[in-house]
């Protein structure tokens, strides 16, 4: 039985201000561990709002339930925690994240993109998992170059690493195909659930391509649903 | 801990390698605030430096020199010689002693007229510190000249020169000379006067034969008029009584010619002269009663208790005046002198007698030389003038020097000096004090206002630039960083997605901020040499001085650097809030 890595229930997600903001609903939502659960929805509907809610970049305005237990007990409870700094030490230690178009640091060569979560991560550094993602993305000859060198395929690949080179417990993607050819997208999708169950990592991801989701995900929440009752505009 | 500061430090260093063009501007924008800054800065030292330099080398400037004659006790020297203001001073006789001729050993023709005479001492900041020993007399007496005393005489170190002296004795010049050797000969900037150094005794020495004194450590002899006052009156009598045309000539002829006046007293034939202020020295009564010659006068000294004194040409008579021939009086040189104790009669010295008196002083010894052996107890013979030695030694304090076998009053006080201050800011407070104290002093504060005042008015122009340029330096390091910043929002918000502690990311950001400015102060620095080396070279061609124009010390350097860094801080932290983002998905999102 899959244990739950982060439940909400109940909850007001909202950005941006109470006026000129957005919020969506959130009746009842679970990650399981090692699953790979696809968002779809049209734009606007509040995939990026729950994505970056679960990735604690947002916090919900109020909830039921807010619990994320991300390997190694619970780390989080409740809604009224402030500490921004113990917000950054769990996305840094047990989340990865991976953004549309790779999001990597464009002065730092491969090589010190990937460490860059370790060093902070506040893990040891697990040379073996480096070299293994390394190999299973074909990042070896890449490793000494800058992200403006490498093609929208390859960035991609080189974020994944990035994501779960510290082994988190979930990683977190942000319409990581948007950049890429339908191909590449299958390429990019498939190797991310590859490499995240190797290590057991959860995958929230966030699409467009209802194809794409259907063909790589364990789940699939579709917030365009007009039966969805778990993520609502409000 | 440690890694995450190596990544702070790579992220800096891969940022500026990823933007480089943009890192040489910044450090080309420092460069161009802080080279003309520090150009001016190094001017303004190397300038005002050298001259306050120059000036503090040259003594003159700091020299307040005493411009009349008064009357300055040991207790003042004494206090300007503690007073940590003073780096120098030296007391100096009247200036009317101070000035006479010297010639080259040697040579008769070759002489300078109108050279000043001026005392120094060990310490003296003319001729380097060095002044000259007072103990001289072992080697002779030294001495330093002026560059242009050296110039007329073409003397040169190790010379021996001859310092004349004259006084007036009898309506004539009379003249006596000292060997001296050229111990030192002066920079022109130690003294453009022309003028010979001597150590303090010599010129003091230089004065008693001025004041007609015997100096016999010199072999100069003693003058005819004695140059101790010691007589408060005496009288003159005559055998027998003047008619009133012939009293009317006397005191005519005595005011007239002795300039000693005499009245008549309530004797007949009895005249009286007494001192106004300064008492009757012997050879006046000498000269007064050679006006006399062929009267036979007879000249009267009152005796005074304790002394049981017969004259050798006289006795005292009941009114308590001692008569006598002062042709035949003893010469005072047959005294001892004064002792400061009394000390026990010597054995092989039988004439000798010693007198407790109450001096001004305290109590001192009179000892006499006698003639002839004189029994215990008996009555002595002496001179009347010593009576006069005795009289003055109750009023004030008498020494008896050695030297000249002379009574003198001892040396309480200089009428001049000779002053240098420490530092070019005490000349002026040590001015106003003296003017305080009723002494007037020459000082070169004028050349020392000149520095201080283009030294003021250069700090104001420097301040002004350097507020200004660093303002503007300032505002363009920040534009500069603040942009380098915002250009790189979406780099910052992805970083803190990831959760990247914004520490590091602000000290990645000071970093290369902090390697930029110094690129650029080490940019100013090879400017700066570039520059001073041009300065210098131009300076030069002109025949103004090629060194030390423009120089910064490594302090200097120390706070150009610290001010840019300062700077280069105070930017990234204003710009740190463009750091850190409320909501860093929307930003990682907008590009």
């Amino acid at each position: 039985m899959p244990e739950t890595l982060l439940e909400i229930r109940e909850a007001i997600l909202r950005r941006g201000s109470v006026s000129e903001g957005f919020a969506v609903r959130v009746g009842e939502f679970a990650v399981r561990s090692s699953e790979l659960l696809a968002i779809l929805g049209p734009s606007g509907c509040g995939k990026s709002t729950l994505l970056d809610t679960l990735g604690l970049v947002l916090r919900p305005d109020s909830a039921e339930v807010f619990e994320i237990d991300l390997g190694g007990g619970r780390l989080f409870t409740g809604l009224h925690r402030r500490d921004e700094s113990r917000l950054l030490q769990i996305r840094r230690q047990h989340m990865g994240y991976i953004l549309q178009s790779g999001g990597l640091v464009p002065s730092l060569s491969i090589r010190e993109n990937i460490l860059t979560a370790c060093h902070f991560s506040g893990k040891r550094f697990d040379r073996e998992r480096f070299s293994v993602l390394v190999e299973r993305l074909a990042l070896g000859p890449l490793l000494s170059r800058r992200p403006r060198d490498l093609s929208g395929g390859q960035r991609q690949r080189a974020a994944i690493a990035r994501a779960l080179v510290h082994g988190p417990s979930l990683v977190l993607a942000d319409e990581p195909t948007a950049a890429v050819d339908h191909k590449l997208a299958d390429e990019v999708c498939h190797t991310l659930r590859e490499c995240a169950k190797e290590l057991g990592a959860a995958v929230v991801m966030v699409t467009h391509n209802r194809e794409l989701a259907a063909s790589f995900a364990d789940r699939i929440l579709d917030l365009g649903d007009p039966l969805n009752r778990t993520v609502t505009r409000v | 801990m440690i890694q995450k500061l190596f990544w702070s430090v790579r992220f800096a260093f891969a940022e500026i390698r990823n933007e480089w063009l943009f890192g040489i501007g910044v450090a080309l924008a420092v460069s161009s605030v802080v080279t003309p800054a520090a150009l001016l800065w190094g001017t303004k030292s190397g300038m005002i430096d050298a001259m306050r330099e120059r000036l503090l080398r040259e003594p003159a400037i700091r020299e307040l020199v005493g411009q009349e004659n008064h009357a300055l006790p040991i207790a003042w020297f004494d206090e300007k010689t503690a007073d940590p203001r003073v780096a120098f001073v030296i007391p100096s006789v009247r200036r009317i002693s101070l000035y006479g001729s010297v010639a080259k050993s040697g040579s008769v023709e070759d002489f300078v007229s109108d050279v000043a005479y001026l005392p120094t001492a060990p310490g003296d900041p003319i001729g380097g510190g060095v002044g000259l020993p007072a103990d001289y007399e072992g080697g002779g007496v030294p001495c330093m000249i002026s560059a242009r005393v050296a110039e007329s005489l073409e003397a040169k170190e190790g010379d021996a020169i001859a310092i004349t002296v004259s006084r007036i004795e009898n309506d004539a010049i009379v003249q006596v000379s000292l060997e001296a050797k050229v111990d030192r000969v002066l920079a022109p900037g130690d003294s453009g006067a022309m003028a010979i150094y001597l150590p303090l005794p010599v010129i003091e020495r230089i004065e008693d034969y001025k004041d007609g004194s015997a100096v016999p450590l010199f072999g100069w002899g003693k003058g005819v008029r004695d140059s101790m006052r010691t007589y408060d009156s005496f009288r003159i009598r005559f055998d027998s009584a003047r008619s009133p045309e012939d009293e009317a000539a006397v005191i005519a002829d005595s005011a007239v010619r002795g300039k000693l006046p005499l009245r008549a007293t309530s004797e007949k034939g009895e005249y009286e002269a007494v001192a106004n202020r300064d008492g009757i020295a012997h050879g006046e009564v000498l000269e007064l009663v050679r006006q006399f010659r062929g009267l036979d006068p007879k000249v009267l000294l009152l005796a005074e208790a304790p002394f049981e004194v017969e004259s050798s040409a006289g006795a005292a008579g009941s009114d308590g005046w001692l008569q006598g021939d002062p042709q035949e009086w003893l010469s005072l040189e047959d005294f001892e002198g004064i002792e400061a104790a009394s000390p026990a009669q010597a054995k092989d010295d039988p004439p000798a007698r010693v007198w407790k008196i109450a001096t001004a002083g305290g109590t001192s010894s009179l000892r006499l030389r006698l003639p002839a052996p004189v029994a215990s107890g008996s009555r002595v013979i002496v001179a009347p003038e010593f009576l006069g030695v005795v009289g003055a030694a109750k009023r004030r304090i008498i020494d008896y020097n050695t030297d000249s076998g002379e009574f003198r009053s001892p040396r309480l006080a200089y009428p001049g000096f000779r002053l240098y201050a420490r530092e070019l800011e005490d000349v002026r407070p040590l001015r106003l004090e003296c003017e305080k104290e009723g002494i007037s002093v020459r000082t070169n504060e004028d050349r020392i206002d000149s520095v201080v005042y283009l030294d003021a008015a250069l700090g104001k122009f420097l301040a002004f630039v350097v507020v200004a340029g660093g303002l503007g330096g300032l505002g363009a390091l920040f534009t500069s960083l603040y942009l380098s910043i915002e250009r790189s929002r979406r780099q910052f918000a992805v970083l803190q997605i990831l959760g990247i502690p914004p520490l590091y990311v602000f000290l990645s950001s000071f970093l290369q901020a902090m390697i930029m400015v110094l690129a650029g102060v080490l940019a100013s620095f090879a400017f700066f040499q570039m520059g001073s080396a041009l300065l210098a070279a131009v300076l030069a061609s002109e025949g103004g001085p090629n060194d030390g124009f423009c120089e910064l010390e490594t302090g200097q350097w120390a706070v150009l650097t610290a001010t840019s860094l300062g700077s280069a801080l105070l930017a990234t932290v204003l710009a740190r809030s463009r750091l850190r983002f409320k909501d860093p998905a929307v930003v990682a999102r907008s590009e």
